[in-house]
């Protein structure tokens, strides 16, 4: 009983905690969006901005749906006639759903939608350590840093440009490409088949 | 094929080469040759390419200054040596030749 009582106690002070930032959130965007309203004087967007302040109080008094509402909104906001307020707002959200300790598909799905709109931080723009870890083990010692700076160059642009998912497509296929011409063609396919029959033992 | 004549891309990335001047490095050769060929080009092929002109004594490299958005690697820039010039200058003579005195209407 006292057990129960406790968990339920934590479990309120969790939800309290995840509550109050939720609500910091919205205050902190809504007030960041009316500067901007100010500044832009827009018609569309003083629309969108009561919007959202409406839905702001329908989260507040129904917690529960708040993560369903967020995404509703971050959908409205990101295909807005402004892709800057989108990209703030994607920014505002990925931050606070990386500050949560739940982990379910509704929040998944927000973070992913904010992923898509978002302005990249820096560690989306660095090449994956997997990736770093192998390149040298696939280049000639006198060319590693320059193929390997040429790598995250462009890792980096295009990380910028279309988006991290985008950019790893491409730097795998690269990567592949360059263990072919390395250790040509049978080698690649040997060393794929035999990892598929470790990992899957068939 | 002769030590000295040019494989069609060699002949573009030497050309790229000469476009860029100081700032023929990987990522511009690459970039360069992908607008003027219209096809993505792989990294690998760039510089299996260049590795190949170095060996014929075509082009020359020397390792730049690293950049923070390059993850503090160096650059290598690639200068094309008088070979690799007349390598270039032969080939064009070669197909102006090949062109030459083709009947009007031919390739309609």
């Amino acid at each position: 009983m006292i057990k129960k009582w406790i968990f339920s106690l934590s479990n309120t002070k969790q939800m309290s905690v995840e509550h109050n930032m939720y609500i910091e959130h919205w205050v902190n965007f809504s007030n960041h969006l009316a500067q901007l309203d100010n500044a832009t004087h827009s018609v569309n967007f003083s629309n969108q901005l009561a919007q959202l302040d409406n839905a702001k109080h329908w989260v507040n008094s129904k917690f529960d749906n708040s993560w369903e509402a967020s995404g509703d909104i971050l959908k409205s906001v990101v295909s807005s006639e402004n892709p800057s307020i989108g990209k703030e707002y994607a920014n505002l959200t990925l931050g606070y759903s990386r500050t949560t300790t739940s982990s379910g598909s509704i929040e998944k799905y927000l973070e992913v939608l904010a992923q898509q709109h978002c302005e990249p931080d820096d560690t989306d723009l660095t090449l994956p350590e997997i990736g770093q870890k192998l390149l040298p083990f696939i280049l000639p010692r006198k060319l590693r840093a320059a193929v390997a700076g040429d790598l995250a160059e462009d890792f980096r642009d295009y990380a910028t440009q279309w988006g991290r998912p985008y950019a790893l497509r491409w730097l795998w296929w690269e990567i592949g490409g360059l263990c072919i011409r390395r250790f040509g063609p049978s080698a690649v396919i040997t060393a794929v088949v035999m990892w598929f029959r470790q990992k899957f033992g068939c | 094929m002769g030590r000295n004549t040019l494989r069609e891309f060699e002949q573009a990335v030497l050309l790229a080469i000469l476009r860029l001047g100081q700032n023929a490095y990987g990522v511009p050769i690459r970039h360069d040759l992908s607008e003027r060929l219209g096809r993505a080009i792989s990294v690998g092929a760039i510089y299996t390419a260049l590795e190949r002109l170095e060996g014929k004594g075509f082009v020359s490299s020397w390792t730049g200054g690293a950049t923070a958005e390059r993850g503090g690697r160096a650059k290598r820039f690639y200068r094309i040596e008088a070979p690799g010039r007349r390598a270039l200058d032969a080939a064009r003579t070669t197909t102006r030749s090949l062109w030459a005195d083709l009947p009007q209407g031919a390739l309609v």
